[in-house]
């Protein structure tokens, strides 16, 4: 680990080694948690799933109320990434407040006359960045939601019939208030499902809240920006060490699609998980699993991600338990079958 | 003394039921005695059977089958069955307090009524000149044939029956019937033939006298006659389900002829006169229970009957709790067998199969102390949820799961699950651990639970 700690702090333009290996991947883990951990206090949960997501290439959606430290968390985030290509129009990290007036433009750039050349150029919005913050999605019109649910399902925007490609780092974290839903365009579970994770915070807990009021000062003099970065191939390093190096046994497969199927014939619920989720799900399983130093997935990483990925995906009927509980209800048979295939032979 | 159950219904026609066990049909000049010629008098049993034993069988015709258990309250010499017997069987003794011994008989009993004898001629004629004539031996004083002569003469027989031999023998009957008074003091001992002193004397005896006269007579009158000894109870004695107590005062002996396809027939002499006192009623209480006593355990009567041999555990009925006892032990013995072999495959296992053998004996010492996976659980959860017992099982849970769920392609090195020492490490940890969080008494109660695997999972 000691290597990967030096290589971080290498200046942007000597690039740092390359990342092959799952111990390699894991010192990404461990440096960009410990760097969250530090500016954010008591979202340790969040703060996992957060990196989970990074590594597992999606995005999560926050449910969250109003200075609870969505904007702390995805700064610190930005603060955690060296951008090694700082040639690129592409920036580490952007924030958009969404409003009712925004436009799509606003989000993803707009072509301009510059009078002195005579000519368009493209100004890049605040969708060219690699992690975007965007704040409230649920107020905006639904045109501003689809064009940044287009940047996120396809890593690119389209203006003026002109495509352009995003980073392949671009990772946005979305928040909406639960609570504050009057004039709000709630986003249709078509565009949920573009969101790997959905997470719900709770208030942070009492010696949490205490620790941030007693720590106030170090965190504006900067606390924790002394810990060690990653660069951004690193972190895209670490997503195929992922997708290539934690093993996936077929019995998981099955047992998502047997979840699958369990939520698409549970009468409570009206719409069950999509395939997408189960494809989005397999690296955010590989990624777990490297986040608890593991080199293969197992049932503990889809009983704990299960609800987190199913979750704003499943139409529930109306007048029923929890989403919480029927989701567990729905992964309880298959993580058992999966669970006694390991005593066979 | 003894008590008979009759298993068939059976109304006899003498309304006396005859349990006949020995038979006297040799004249040797005083009286009559059992005979040792062969083909005489082989329908009863001088010893008690120890298998089921045939006796030589009446015919057929005009009987009906008569079956039952006779349970002796005291040694008696011979056994004895109602008349005519055709087998015997030993059956376990229903209860040994009361009883010193039980057996059961197959009888073909005489069903015809006295009247419907008559036109059937007299003896066998399949029997040999030697046996006739022994069954036709008269006696050597004339005064008896002249005495016979004199009855046929005084009867009002139907000329046509004239020479009927059973017509003949029961009006003989009917005289003696008349003309002999009953009484047991009168014992006619001492004197050379108590026969002749009997019947031309002062015609006071009893049963004996009796039989021995109507022989004569019967036999003068062309009838082949015997005696039969036994018992007779009359009719009216039987008790609710067929018990019979047959008592000593029951003893008695009897005339018998016989006739062609029907056998011996009972014709005894009921005496219109008689001096003794009336017999002292029958306690029917206890006859009642000895009945039920002797009923004990009867199975299937007609499945003994049958059995050729009856085997030896049929004396010993094994109680049913005894069987249950054994079966529950049987049972127990598998199940901790099964414990036992779970809990040692670790042991024996290969190191392919240590992960799931070592994880599932472990499992078990979980469950034995009360902890066990529910549905759906993740193997982790639970080993997180097993931690304040053990923590080590937590790695061992992390290699069984690797085991089942990591690149089987992966180097060996970074499979530790591969390792066998490490699997024994992990085992005798968590022995350790458990020893140390989980109470003594806790643990034997669940190393005794014989079926505390089942909740491993």
């Amino acid at each position: 680990m000691e290597n990967d700690f030096q290589q971080s702090e290498h200046i942007t333009y000597e690039p740092a080694p390359r990342i092959g290996d799952l111990q390699g991947a894991y010192g990404v883990v461990t440096r960009i948690r410990d760097r969250l951990r530090t500016a954010v206090l008591g979202r340790d949960e969040v703060i996992e799933l957060v990196v989970i997501a990074l590594l597992a290439d999606g995005h999560v959606l926050l449910e969250d109320y109003p200075g609870s430290g969505k904007t702390t968390l995805a700064k610190a985030l930005g603060d955690s990434i060296i951008d090694d290509l700082p040639d690129d129009d592409i920036v580490t990290i952007r924030r958009i407040q969404f409003t009712p007036d925004l436009l799509p433009s606003d989000v993803t750039g707009t072509t301009i006359f510059d009078p002195n050349t005579n000519r368009f150029f493209f100004r890049p919005g605040p969708v060219f960045a690699h992690v975007v913050l965007a704040d409230e999605i649920n107020r905006t019109s639904p045109k501003v939601q689809s064009a940044l649910l287009e940047a996120m399902g396809e890593k690119q925007v389209t203006v003026d019939n002109r495509t352009r490609a995003l980073d392949p780092f671009f990772f946005v974290i979305a928040t909406q208030n639960p609570l504050d839903l009057s004039g709000t365009f709630p986003l249709p579970s078509a565009q949920l499902d573009r969101f790997l994770f959905k997470i719900r915070m709770n208030h942070i807990s009492r010696d949490a809240e205490l620790q941030v009021l007693a720590s106030l000062k170090q965190r504006r003099s900067g606390i924790g920006s002394d810990l060690p970065r990653v660069t951004r191939t690193e972190i895209l390093d670490a997503r195929a060490v992922v997708e290539n190096a934690v093993h996936l046994d077929p019995a998981i497969r099955e047992c998502l699609v047997d979840i699958a199927n369990k939520t698409r014939a549970d009468p409570r619920i009206l719409q069950g998980a999509s395939t997408r989720a189960l494809v989005l799900m397999i690296p955010a399983l590989q990624a777990r699993a490297l986040s608890q130093v593991r080199d293969h997935v197992t049932a503990e990483d889809i009983h704990a991600l299960g609800t987190y990925v199913f979750g704003h995906r499943l139409e529930l009927a109306p007048g029923g338990d929890t989403l919480e509980t029927v989701v567990h209800e729905c992964m309880a048979e298959p993580l058992e079958r999966l669970a006694r295939a390991t005593m066979q032979k | 003394m003894a008590v008979v159950v009759l298993y068939d219904d059976y109304e006899p026609p003498s309304q006396g039921f005859y349990f006949r066990q020995e038979t006297w049909s040799e004249w040797n000049g005083s009286r009559l005695v059992a005979s040792d010629v062969s083909g005489v008098d082989e329908d009863t049993l001088d010893a008690f059977p120890n298998r089921r034993t045939a006796v030589s069988p009446p015919p057929e015709g005009a009987r009906q089958v008569v079956r039952g258990r006779v349970a002796m309250l005291v040694e008696h010499q011979h056994p004895f069955a109602l008349e005519a017997p055709v087998s015997f069987r030993p059956v376990g003794n229903p209860n040994p307090d009361r009883f010193v011994r039980a057996y059961e008989f197959e009888s073909l009993a005489q069903s015809a009524a006295y009247p419907d004898l008559i036109g059937r001629s007299a003896g066998d004629p399949e029997w040999s000149e030697e046996v006739r004539e022994l069954y036709l031996a008269q006696h050597s004083d004339p005064r008896i044939a002249e005495l016979e002569e004199q009855i046929l003469e005084e009867s009002n027989i139907p000329p046509a029956m004239g020479e009927d031999p059973f017509a003949r023998a029961l009006s003989t009957k009917l005289w003696l019937d008349r003309e002999l008074i009953y009484s047991t003091r009168e014992r006619h001992a001492g004197v050379d033939d108590p026969t002749i002193d009997f019947l031309f004397g002062s015609r006071i005896g009893y049963c004996v006298h009796f039989a021995h006269a109507a022989v004569f007579l019967y036999r003068a009158a062309g009838v082949p006659a015997r005696v039969g000894t036994g018992y007779m109870v009359p009719a009216e004695n039987r008790r609710g389900g067929s018990s019979i107590l047959v008592r000593g005062a029951d003893a008695h002996a009897w005339p018998e002829v016989y006739l062609e396809g029907v056998g011996w027939v009972v014709l005894d002499i009921a005496a219109e006169r008689n001096l003794d006192e009336p017999s002292q009623p029958l306690d029917e209480d206890m006859q009642r229970m000895l009945g039920e006593m002797a009923r004990e355990q009867p199975a299937d009567p007609e499945q003994e009957i049958r059995d050729e041999e009856p085997s030896e555990a049929f004396e010993l009925p094994a109680p049913l709790w005894a069987i249950a006892l054994i079966l529950a032990g049987f049972v127990l013995l598998v199940l901790y067998s099964i414990k036992l072999w779970r809990r040692l495959a670790p042991v024996f296992s290969s190191t392919k199969a240590m992960p799931r053998v070592a994880s599932r004996a472990y499992l078990d010492r979980l469950a034995e102390v009360g902890l066990s996976r529910g549905f759906g659980e993740t193997r982790e959860s639970f080993a997180k949820r097993a931690a304040d017992l053990s923590p080590t099982f937590a790695e061992m849970t992390r290699l069984h799961v690797a085991a089942r769920l990591s690149d089987p392609k992966a180097p060996a090195e970074g499979r530790p699950h591969l390792d066998r020492s490490r699997w024994k490490e992990l085992g005798s940890e968590i022995r350790g651990e458990l020893s140390g969080t989980v109470k003594l008494w806790r643990r034997l109660v669940g190393i005794f639970h014989p079926v505390s695997f089942l909740d491993a999972r």
